[in-house]
């Protein structure tokens, strides 16, 4: 009896003993098949942004952030389909990837794939800037490097990515460096600074950083374009005489040298405030600058799209862009030839929609807005992106990614499909 | 229904807690999920007195200057209803209460959006409003409102205050 009741202790010991570790197992499995690290395929439809570019080969290729990781794809079939995703960092590390501060993404002609990404840390506001680039066509990625040579944990975010047809990479974004400088000599100072640094070399070594422009604004991305020299010109929302958030444009005279600071809006909007609300520039093959931005001014709030035929010294009148009851938000522009695209987000309270307009004499004359996408989920900001023919929407939505073919001809071709 | 004094007193007797540390415990209000409706609900709440609702994020600098001033606001006019909304989403709740009490806000009423598509909620709120942060809404006795963006300067707040104050 005695016996007994010892074996059944044991047996019950033995039984609660696999009980326990097949819980653990489960537990554990259950974790890893959150944290992006695991033989799951991750879900490009969970991304909360997506950002992409076509090759000279007509290839998507897309980067997008899943868990604690980055993860490229491409598409030869222009979103059809796609291949499995490769991931770019091995280490985990909390992305930024959100409408302003997102991964980036650009293929060269000699078809390297470079990355930049904000790596958020834990303490607030800091992060680095970090770049990785694939050599072999997407297969693998170089271990991410930071961009900031100043890497005290402090602010280093909004890096903006940018490519050139010579194959030159720019990487400009804001920090903190000089903020914290101040404070150490008991002064203030007002925003951030915002830096570059270049590559020549395709990625395999970098310019040393580079300060723009003293008092940026901390929240919004930076944008660029390039002239007809293959000089970056930037622009970027900055703090004019303390309290005004307009916007800043420096543009290169060389591939080094930069030219001081314009005034590319003067929309006099005094406020300390993150409007989370950057512009977007394009070039067109005649060196004009088309500038889309968002100003929070009173009496004018509203996104504006103007150009400039001299190199950003005057900018023609601001046209307003959207219906004032629909919020419109987040204008994007791009250039091709005398062909010129304006997409943005409009919202009427339930449907959340992407609004084009088009000009064919280079933003002289410009076609009504027309509803090129919507959805009623939650949705990223519009880009759009060229191939060597075509001009597309890139929008990531609750829904899913689209690739949206942004002609009039095109639209109507699709919607005849379906 | 047990008075909050009485809990204080009750938790001391069962766990021996240190009344100061309890007074912290039972002052912090717990962030609630900001949906779709909770507006109308914050508003009706609060009509009969002038309060005061501020949007905010951890993404937004000045923000954090904006919650010291209500701090200090709300210990010097403790009959003022101040109402803190974060932008930042369900998920960040851990970061949010963790700003909340850091910056001695944690004893204010506090929200958090909590829709997935954070568009339909600034609609709602304004339709006029493009999300720029902070953003401030100071109803009067009557409900109504008026939106104001970025950093306030406390004189400015306080002089709305003496405006309103006899229905506070």
């Amino acid at each position: 009896m005695i016996f007994d009741t010892r074996f059944n202790l044991f047996n019950l010991t033995i039984a609660l003993l696999l009980l326990h570790s097949s819980l653990a197992a489960h537990a554990s499995g259950t974790q890893h098949s959150t944290d992006g690290n695991n033989k799951q395929s991750p879900a490009i439809e969970q991304a909360k942004t997506v950002s992409g570019t076509i090759d000279h080969n007509g290839r998507l290729w897309l980067v997008w952030v899943s868990g604690k990781h980055l993860y490229v794809n491409y598409s030869d079939d222009l979103g059809n389909t796609y291949s499995l995703p490769v991931r770019v960092n091995d280490n985990p590390q909390k992305v930024e990837a959100h409408g302003e501060s997102r991964p980036q993404i650009a293929v060269s002609n000699a078809g390297y794939i470079y990355i930049v990404y904000n790596q958020k840390l834990k303490k607030r506001f800091s992060g680095h800037v970090r770049f990785s680039r694939s050599v072999d066509g997407g297969k693998s990625f170089s271990k991410p490097g930071i961009v900031n040579s100043d890497q005290q944990v402090i602010g280093h975010s909004f890096g903006q990515l940018s490519l050139n047809k010579k194959g030159h990479i720019y990487i400009t974004w804001l920090d903190s460096r000089d903020v914290l400088a101040a404070r150490k000599s008991g002064q203030t100072y007002d925003g951030s600074s915002i830096y570059y640094t270049a590559s020549f070399d395709g990625g395999e070594s970098f310019q040393p950083n580079i300060k723009l422009q003293d008092h940026s604004c901390q929240c919004c991305r930076i944008t660029s374009a390039f002239d007809q020299g293959g000089f970056p010109v930037i622009v970027w929302r900055q703090i004019f005489d303390k309290t005004i958030r307009d916007h800043g444009l420096i543009r290169f005279t060389d591939s080094t040298t930069f030219a001081p600071m314009l005034r590319a809006s003067k929309d006099e909007w005094a406020i300390e405030s993150c409007p989370h609300h950057g512009p977007s520039l394009d070039i067109a093959n005649n060196d004009r600058y088309h500038l889309t931005w968002f100003t929070g001014a009173s009496e004018k709030a509203g996104i504006y799209y103007a150009y400039s035929e001299n190199q950003g010294d005057l900018f023609s009148s601001p046209m307003k862009l959207g219906k004032d009851n629909h919020q419109p938000q987040h204008p994007y522009v791009l250039s091709t030839g005398d062909q010129v695209d304006i997409v943005w987000k409009e919202f009427d309270g339930e449907i959340t929609t992407i609004q084009q307009m088009h000009s064919n004499d280079n933003g002289e004359t410009w076609s009504t807005p027309r509803t090129l996408s919507q959805t009623s989920e939650s949705s990223d900001h519009p880009f759009l992106i060229a191939s060597k023919k075509h001009v597309y929407l890139s929008w990531q939505t609750g829904e899913g990614y689209r690739l949206i073919n942004v002609e009039v001809d095109a639209h109507k071709n699709k919607v005849a499909v379906r | 229904m047990i008075k909050p004094g009485l809990w204080k007193l009750l938790l001391i007797a069962m766990f021996g807690l240190s009344p100061i540390i309890l007074s912290s415990i039972v002052q912090a209000q717990q962030t609630q999920a900001f949906e779709r409706g909770s507006l109308a609900r914050i508003v009706d709440q609060h009509s009969g007195a002038p309060f005061v609702v501020s949007y905010w994020s951890i993404d937004c600098p000045p923000c954090f200057k904006e919650l010291a001033m209500w701090s200090r606001l709300s210990q010097q006019y403790p009959s003022l209803s101040i109402v803190l909304i974060s932008t930042d989403g369900w998920e960040m709740r851990h970061t949010v209460a963790e700003t909340l009490s850091e910056l001695s806000v944690s004893n204010l009423e506090s929200w958090l959006y909590a829709e997935k598509n954070s568009d339909k909620l600034r609609f709602e709120i304004d339709p006029k409003w493009y999300g720029e942060l902070p953003r401030t809404y100071f109803y009067d006795a009557a409900g109504e409102a008026k939106g104001v963006s970025g950093l306030i300067q406390q004189t400015k707040v306080e002089a709305w205050i003496k405006q309103h104050q006899e229905d506070l």
